[in-house]
């Protein structure tokens, strides 16, 4: 018995020992220790890039820097292999399948142009027009694209690129697109049902554009044909894809060449690791050069550490609180709605939940939406800034009556964290609610059931619009019943976005209009705006980020180690 | 003997018809409307009508439960994955060799190692050895796999930087998870053979092999073992079951491209093809183990086998007699 004890002593401080090695020497500190990363890391640089932004390294270029402009300004070597971490398998190479949101297979093909800021900046397409009316858009290919089967790229393509968008993706041009045809053999003509409205632009340019022989003689699923600076040369579902520079890519003219199509590296290994923090091990040791999804403990280490560089970009996502307005439903009083809107703390959900790194928002969309107003950042009232007082007036005005509202929110930490700190929030005033967490694969059916819910807590895109966002919001061509996302049933409302989001009719007084009354009739309270962070080598001298805020590793730029 | 085969064969295939009807049936009547999570919220009626045709779903569900057997049994084709757009056969296939070499080697580390150390503890029995491998099963059957599999990262991978912490690339690649998979097995299997050997260690013949004057280590391993091993050999047949469907959590902690996070990653993103085609075929090599093992049994045994004969001849004496 005695030494059966000793065994297990033993047996225990061996235990004891492995603990202390496995965990001796971190230098990583809690999460909750003051980090300067967002300040630092989030500024990026506009077109024009200058020589002291260079010296520090620490800039964000952005996909709407010219390739010669990096040339010109950026210290910049010809990398022959990068490493990187990615969440999600890229699955399927098809270039008409969901293509956009996925990091391995952005400016992998091409489309017609970028929007960069509201601008229209052409990729494939040389020039365009549009016609007077804004019923007719004449556009121009470049004679020389090629994919890497060699194929020249031609306006038929174009046609075909975009009628198998529509077939299989959906892409949704076919609600204002009313022809698409090709006029030659590299220009085309697009007629629209309506003028062109803000954002249809936007939507025009996010399809790829691929050859219709190679898409016939290939099974592009496994075996893609593209036309950006890019091949696949390797691919192990669920484990590695592998892209090496085309030695024969049609563009050779940098000045035409928007970052995200540069190819400064030659070796592009994506590596599939879902765990962040085996992301997070994998950079340590050298396994990999740079990683997406870094959580908020480990990015002191990152911002710290002399190996790497840490930056933050504003997500294209918010973090939104929606009321159910069904009539049948306790949140259709207006009153409640801005008793909860009052009585929610952005800033105490930004420091809670997202520990500090993002901003608060003042409106549905965040600040850097084109079309937004700087001077709404400053408003201390209009948008239901933060106060319990008033909360408590408003539900007295109301009949509530201490029922518990539903929180419906999907099963994300993040989402769930903040489901919990506003049902304490909301608590506090006397409102009380119970969270229904479900699985995010389904939580777009129980959203679409009117009776399922009073408050909906969603991430919400803003791609690059202000009025797209409350479009994207308030109109109800993108529902199954007539009226707006959250059963908001205004006719009133959808004129109203249908006029203003007519180019003609999108200016700042009428943006103003339409903010008010979204205001007055409290239909949403946009609360955070996360930062989302890339860690990236010490010899980055320039990251190139999409429109999506995934790195591009080819856009960036490099120096020796 | 054959007729037995016939009957366990039998079974099996029902087992894994089964199977098939109960993962669909289930993954029928799972809430949600798969043409709205691959299009998502902002389809139209007519665009959802469209997909669900595609996908062959809306057909009522009898239809749609044949069309699945004929195309899973006769036409070997197990779908096409809602989200990669590539054969769940072709996935499977892919994926099997992986996990299986992991499952194997796991189990085949965890014999090695687990049936001397109980041997070795029964065979000291009181002993410090017999202790001491009493002490290590209890630890590590104590602590999760996952748990294991995260500080040999931190250690071999993040410290000592000698073993890679994901991926496929080398053989290096398969040392930890293997090693976190078979140190809970190498505990268990340990506690069982050394009471499957205890259970002999006292039996008459052992004594009278002794009491005969025979050599200790001939006693040990010419008529301990050979029976006392007979469970021990049954169990781990039984856990090569584990080779294909039970290795989802390591896979997952070692971003380990096989079926367990194939089917992990379906199971997030209701990719039901995938999902149904990963049961199925973890049920079929389930099933046909079981069967080889079962007949196993009679060449390891020989009880068993003399039981199988007996009936055999029974019941061919019965017939002549008829």
């Amino acid at each position: 018995m005695k030494n059966f004890r000793k065994i297990i002593s033993l047996c225990l401080v061996m235990c004891m020992i492995i603990a202390l090695f496995a965990s001796c020497g971190t230098k990583e500190k809690s999460g909750t220790e003051e980090t300067d990363v967002q300040t630092e890391d989030t500024e990026e640089i506009d077109e024009n890039v200058d020589e002291e932004n260079v010296a520090t390294k620490q800039k964000v270029i952005g996909s709407e820097v010219s390739g010669a402009a990096i040339a010109d300004t950026v210290t910049s070597v010809q990398r022959s292999v990068i490493n990187y971490a990615v969440v999600e398998d890229p699955a399927d190479f098809d270039p008409f399948a969901n293509t956009q949101t996925k990091e391995t297979l952005v400016g992998f093909y091409q489309p017609l142009a970028y929007v960069i800021k509201g601008e229209v900046v052409g990729c494939l397409m040389k020039d365009y027009t549009i016609s007077d009316d804004g019923l007719i858009m004449d556009g121009e290919l470049y004679d020389y694209i090629t994919d890497t089967d060699g194929n020249n790229i031609k306006a038929s393509d174009v046609v075909f690129s975009w009628e198998m968008g529509e077939e299989i993706t959906h892409i949704g041009t076919t609600g204002f697109v009313d022809k698409f045809e090709a006029t030659g053999d590299y220009t085309f003509r697009i007629t629209f049902k309506q003028p062109l409205a803000i954002g249809q632009m936007d939507k025009l340019t996010k399809w790829n554009v691929v050859s219709e022989k190679a898409y016939s003689e290939h099974d592009m699923h496994t075996d893609p044909v593209p036309t950006g600076p890019y091949k696949l040369t390797k691919y192990t579902s669920g484990y590695l894809t592998t892209y090496e520079k085309r030695d024969d890519y049609w563009q050779t003219d940098t000045s035409k060449l928007v970052a995200r199509d540069m190819a400064n590296v030659d070796v592009i290994n994506f590596y599939v690791i879902p765990e962040s923090a085996q992301r997070t091990i994998a950079l340590k040791n050298g396994s990999i050069d740079a990683s997406v999804g870094i959580t908020n403990e480990d990015l002191p280490f990152f911002d710290e550490s002399e190996d790497f560089w840490l930056f933050g970009v504003p997500d294209d996502l918010s973090l939104d609180l929606i009321p159910n307005c069904d009539e049948g439903r306790l949140t259709s009083d207006v009153n409640l709605r801005r008793a909860i809107f009052y009585a929610i703390s952005n800033e105490a959900i930004l420091e809670s939940v997202y520990g500090g790194n993002g901003s608060v928002n003042h409106d549905l969309a965040p600040n850097w939406a084109v079309g937004y107003n700087p001077d709404w950042d400053n408003e201390t009232d209009n948008y239901y800034t933060y106060d319990p007082e008033k909360a408590k007036e408003y539900l007295a005005e109301t009949s509530y009556n201490g029922e518990e509202l539903i929180i419906l929110v999907n099963n994300s930490p993040t989402l769930t964290n903040a489901a919990q700190l506003i049902n304490a929030l909301l608590e506090q005033v006397g409102i009380k609610t119970k969270i229904s967490v479900t699985d995010p694969a389904i939580i777009k059916e129980t959203y679409a059931d009117k009776t399922a819910w009073d408050l909906y807590i969603t991430m919400d895109a803003t791609n690059t619009y202000w009025i797209d966002a409350i479009n994207g919001f308030l109109t109800k061509d993108k529902t199954t019943w007539e009226g707006s996302g959250n059963f908001w049933m205004d006719p009133e409302a959808q004129e109203m976005i249908n006029t203003y989001k007519q180019v003609a009719n999108a200016t700042p007084e009428n943006f103003e209009i339409m903010r008010d009354y979204f205001i007055d009739n409290a239909l949403c309270k946009s609360m955070v705006n996360p930062l989302t962070y890339v860690v990236v080598p010490s010899w980055t001298s320039g990251v190139c980020l999409s429109m999506k805020k995934c790195f591009t590793p080819g856009g960036s730029t490099y120096t020796e180690e | 003997m054959l007729r037995y085969v016939l009957q366990r064969l039998l079974m099996t295939i029902f087992v894994i018809i089964a199977a098939a009807i109960l993962i669909f049936t289930v993954m029928y009547f799972v809430p949600g409307d798969p043409a709205k999570i691959i299009l998502g919220p902002e389809a139209t009626a007519a665009d959802l009508a469209d997909v669900r045709h595609q996908l062959g779903i809306d057909r009522p569900f009898l239809v749609q439960l044949g069309s699945f057997m004929y195309n899973t049994f006769i036409k070997f084709d197990m779908g096409t994955s809602w989200f990669r757009n590539t054969s769940v056969f072709g996935g499977m296939l892919e994926r099997i060799p992986r996990t299986f070499l992991l499952g194997f080697l796991s189990i085949v580390l965890t014999s090695l190692v687990g049936i001397p150390m109980g041997v070795n503890a029964a065979t000291h029995h009181r002993k410090w050895q017999d202790k001491g491998v009493i002490s290590f099963a209890m630890v590590f059957m104590s602590v999760p796999e996952f748990w294991v599999a995260l500080l040999f990262i931190i250690f071999f991978s993040l410290r000592l930087n000698i073993l890679p912490s994901f991926g496929i690339g080398s053989w290096k690649n398969y040392v930890l998870p293997i090693l976190s998979g078979a140190l809970a097995g190498i505990g268990g299997i340990a506690r069982y053979t050394r009471s499957c050997v205890l259970e002999v260690v006292h039996a008459d013949y052992i004594t009278t092999a002794r009491a005969k004057g025979v050599m200790e280590r001939k006693v040990i391993y010419q008529h301990m073992l050979p029976n006392a091993l007979i469970p021990v050999l049954t169990n781990v047949g039984t856990s090569f079951t584990r080779c294909i469907g039970g290795t989802i959590v390591m896979e997952k902690i070692f971003s380990f491209p096989g079926v367990g996070l194939y089917l992990s990653d379906a199971i997030a993103s209701r990719d039901y093809p995938v999902i149904r085609g990963c049961v199925i075929v973890i049920a079929a090599f389930t099933a046909i183990l079981m069967l080889l093992v079962d007949l196993s049994y009679g060449y390891v045994d020989p009880r068993i086998k003399a039981q199988y004969v007996k009936q055999s001849t029974k019941k061919g004496k019965i017939k002549n007699v008829a």
